[in-house]
């Protein structure tokens, strides 16, 4: 008798142990060394005992079944599989992250003007200590027209207190619902009026910073910040609408079990997950930020990573796919990384970059993790 | 659609998803009567494992199964949708025909009487004037297209008949483009029957980083049976003194084209194409069987069968040892495992076509490649007939034709909706094209289930056999492909 997995279900290999991607389920399941032993014979079409019972259960999880011959199994995927060698396939460009501006009158102690470091900063309404003048408004709305011939998916506006400068937020963000079918806004909840609010909500899906979680309601969702050293068990049960922004300066000390480096990095899986994060950083991958002065930034934490400045160049020229382009950032996939490159888990991980960066200055590096692919063991708390 | 692997496996084909499925992962028919199996289901479950498991997957799998909505009528694209999907998703390549003229007489040539739809052989050549025309205006279209597609690379082919032929045009051409636009990196390619191809041009067309494509059948009985001069002279001595000598110093900057048929030893041709002088193989194909082709009439019942015949022997061979000669450049590799896995390969699975543009065929949009003929007739490539023109150099692309083609051809397509095999289909305009207006795909398609059933059976009998000797192979192929060219294949 045979074994195989499903056609939605992949076997991933790590240096110890493999686990089994389910894209339909979204499921993850994490196998000991003899499981994994028993599913690499498994793959290769190997004869296995009917009876075993590691099988049976993996059978009545309806992730693979018996077979009574060798047996092909077309995996079910995203795309076509030779998509991936044809080359001048145009930039699949999901969001353009737009800070508009860098002004702000609020001294949150979270902001990122301080320098910290943010688990979920990209979503923050932010302001820096940068040097620039602010791109003019028909700039802004030709990055938006360029943005538009890329097909861009999707607008995130930010930049401070976007209320600062009233008309210039309302009148780029009007012509982006000319341009855009979605559109994200961001702002700290304070900084809006409720007749704003009404405005904004109407023509963006608002995201908005808050320190009182007691103001939030359910129409919006909102961005708390969470000092890193007062998270507990119960930090995580928040309405849905409610995203923890973990804030720290630097995540000293990196106790095991923390959510930046536990098992709840591990995200569930789809097709399109999957496939993107065989080739593409998870995060990074697909999105390209302009700052409130023009620089064009991987990401907008990651501040001393700039590709140039936009006020006198095409968007077009940041994303040519060459070695001074953003695509060198989207590439940076899990696999790519020293230390993920034999865990099982990568292609499922998120990661985030700018905190990886900020812990060891390294655009590479990787430190927050509780998992040792090469042992197969999890760090844990101390009891 | 139901299939077999030669071990006697079934599989389905399930069009709406896009993959074949084990018949027996997806039926109630149990897979083992074996009780014993059943001991560490939960008691509750004991006695209807499997069909348990079959009703569990069927649900499973029915929630990426594509949501049927009551029909709509179809989308028509209007002339002002066509130039910003053409800056975005075309332009890959400029093709100049820079002369109708060959020196051989190849019997299965698509510009030979044995394909009356198509033109025939003239002595007609590409004169600079038209081809600067072709080439500026194919470069602005480029340098527009950036803002919409930021990764493609200028891409220019010259082709024939035999492009060597006007080799003087090709030079100043090179020429006129690396000076008038310096900053662009071009792609330079070709594909020649090698005869022409003395040491003077080859030098010149390294040093310009051409890649080229030589047209080679086989050894030399096989080669010289269809690729002959006029008077029915063989040319493979001929190519084959300019192709090794081009080997011994650009092994890396070519591949070979090759045609078999019903004749064809696919022995000799597998050990041929193993050998260290003679270039990798690109792509192996029959002649093209378009609309009223004779060049098929030739082949008797009996050489066909014994054809076939010798072609399963080749095939069990192949399952038995795995590659031959090259190895993942062999004959074998390419003709059993990525010939036919191309439709498996390139089905979008999920993810829905480009733009919907073409619900349904392998067609690309025209415009992706731009063929050029010597009177400055822009063509949607250089394998469709004359009817269908898309433009010419003094006017530049005509936008409202290729929107009327585009519907025109979709129109055609009248029995895909319902067909199992539609997300496969590599057809396009090409196998469509009759004279002057598409025929429908009702009435042309009829064998292709029978052909795409044959192809899964052989693929999934390698996949059987060798499951990952299949994704090595197509992995290495074109990852090859891609580094050579941003066009795949070559003609």
């Amino acid at each position: 008798m045979y074994f195989r997995l499903n056609p939605e279900c992949y076997y991933i290999k790590g240096a110890k142990n493999g686990a089994i991607y389910d894209i339909i389920d979204g499921k993850i399941y994490a196998l000991t060394h003899e499981e994994s032993k028993t599913i690499d014979t498994c793959e290769e079409n190997q004869e296995v005992n009917p009876g075993d019972p590691f099988l049976l259960g993996l059978k009545h999880l309806v992730i693979g079944n018996f077979y009574p011959q060798k047996t092909f199994i077309e995996k079910i995927r995203w795309g076509s599989p030779i998509g991936d060698y044809q080359e001048g396939t145009p930039p699949l460009l999901i969001t353009a992250i737009l800070e508009l501006g860098n002004e702000c009158d609020r001294s949150c102690w979270y902001c990122g003007q301080r320098g910290i470091s943010r688990s979920r900063g990209c979503l923050g309404c932010n302001i820096w200590q940068e040097d620039g003048t602010p791109l003019s408004v028909e700039r802004w709305k030709d990055l938006i027209v360029e943005l538009s011939h890329l097909q861009c998916m999707s607008l995130l506006i930010k930049g401070g207190d976007l209320t600062k400068d009233w008309e210039k937020t309302r009148e780029i963000l009007e012509f982006a619902s000319g341009h855009s079918k979605k559109i994200f806004l961001i702002g700290h909840r304070e900084h809006f009026s409720q007749e704003q609010l009404e405005y904004l909500g109407n023509n963006a899906t608002l995201i908005l910073q808050t320190d009182t979680l007691s103001i939030i309601e359910n129409r919006h969702t909102y961005l708390f910040p969470q000092d890193y050293a007062e998270l507990s068990e119960e930090s995580g049960n928040v309405p849905e609408n409610i995203l923890i922004d973990i804030v720290s300066r630097t995540f000293t000390p990196l106790e095991p079990g923390s959510p930046l480096t536990s098992k709840k990095k591990i995200f569930k899986t789809n097709a399109f997950q999957f496939t993107h994060n065989n080739r593409l950083h998870p995060c990074l991958a697909n999105s390209i930020t302009i700052a409130w002065n023009g620089e064009v930034l991987p990401c907008p934490m990651m501040r001393n990573y700039s590709l140039g400045n936009i006020r006198d160049r095409k968007l077009w020229t940041f994303l040519k796919g060459t070695k001074d382009s953003v695509q060198e950032f989207w590439n940076i996939s899990l696999a790519s990384l020293d230390k993920c490159r034999m865990c099982e888990f990568r292609y499922a991980c998120s990661d985030c970059r700018a905190l990886e960066i900020a812990k060891t200055g390294d655009l590479h590096g990787k430190v927050l993790c509780d998992y040792d692919p090469s042992k197969g063991i999890w760090r844990q708390p101390a009891a | 659609m139901e299939f077999k692997s030669q071990s006697g496996n079934t599989y389905y084909y399930d069009g709406e998803i896009g993959i074949a499925f084990p018949s027996n992962l997806i039926t109630n028919k149990p897979i083992s009567e074996n009780p014993s199996q059943m001991k560490e289901i939960p008691a509750a479950e004991k006695n209807t494992d499997d069909l348990l498991f079959y009703s569990r997957y069927l649900e499973k799998i029915n929630r990426i199964r594509p949501k049927h909505e009551a029909a709509k009528p179809k989308k028509k694209l209007t002339t002002e949708e066509i130039k910003p999907l053409i800056l975005r998703q075309a332009l890959h390549q400029i093709i100049l025909g820079v002369t109708e003229d060959c020196n051989l007489r190849c019997r299965y040539c698509i510009y030979s009487e044995a394909y009356p739809h198509s033109r025939n052989r003239t002595k007609k050549k590409m004169d600079f004037s038209t081809a600067k025309k072709a080439l500026d205006y194919y470069v602005s279209l480029f340098l527009e297209g950036r803002e919409y597609n930021p990764v493609r690379r200028p891409s220019v082919a010259f082709y024939g008949g035999e492009p060597l032929m006007n080799f003087e045009l090709i030079q100043k051409c090179v020429l006129y483009l690396e000076t008038t636009y310096p900053e662009l990196d071009f792609i330079f390619m070709f594909t020649t029957n090698g005869t022409l191809l003395t040491k003077d041009k080859e030098d010149f067309l390294m040093e310009h980083g051409f890649y080229v494509n030589f047209s080679i059948d086989g050894p030399k009985e096989e080669h010289d049976r269809n690729r002959v001069y006029p008077g029915n002279k063989g040319s493979f001595s001929d190519m084959m003194k300019n192709v090794r000598r081009f080997m011994t110093e650009w092994p890396n900057r070519c591949g070979a084209l090759c045609v078999f048929d019903y004749k064809t030893n696919p022995f000799e041709l597998d050990a041929f194409f193993g050998r260290s002088d003679i270039p990798r193989l690109t792509v192996v194909n029959m002649p093209s069987d378009l609309e009223g082709c004779t060049y098929y009439d030739q082949f008797s019942p009996g050489e066909i069968e014994a054809f076939q015949k010798t072609m399963d022997i080749a095939f069990r061979d192949f399952l038995e040892h795995g590659t031959y000669g090259a190895g993942a450049h062999s004959f074998f590799s390419q003709l059993f495992a990525i010939s036919s896995s191309q439709s498996l390969y390139t089905a979008v699975v999920l993810a829905s076509r480009e733009q919907d543009i073409f619900p349904y065929s392998g067609a690309c949009i025209p415009g992706r490649k731009i063929f050029v003929d010597p009177k400055g007739i822009f063509h949607i490539c250089e394998r469709i007939n004359q009817y269908f023109p898309i433009g010419n150099v003094e006017t530049g692309l005509n936008f409202q034709d290729i929107a009327t083609l585009i519907n025109g051809y979709n129109e055609h397509l009248d029995s895909c909706e319902s067909c199992v095999i539609n997300k496969e289909c590599g057809k396009c305009f090409v196998n469509f094209a009759g004279n002057g207006s598409f025929k429908n795909a009702s009435a042309l398609c009829k064998n292709e289930k029978c052909r795409l059933r044959d192809q899964f059976s052989q693929v999934f009998t390698i996949g059987e056999v060798r499951p990952d000797q299949l994704n090595i192979l197509v992995k290495d192929h074109y990852t090859w492909l891609s580094k050579k060219s941003p066009v795949s294949g070559g003609d």
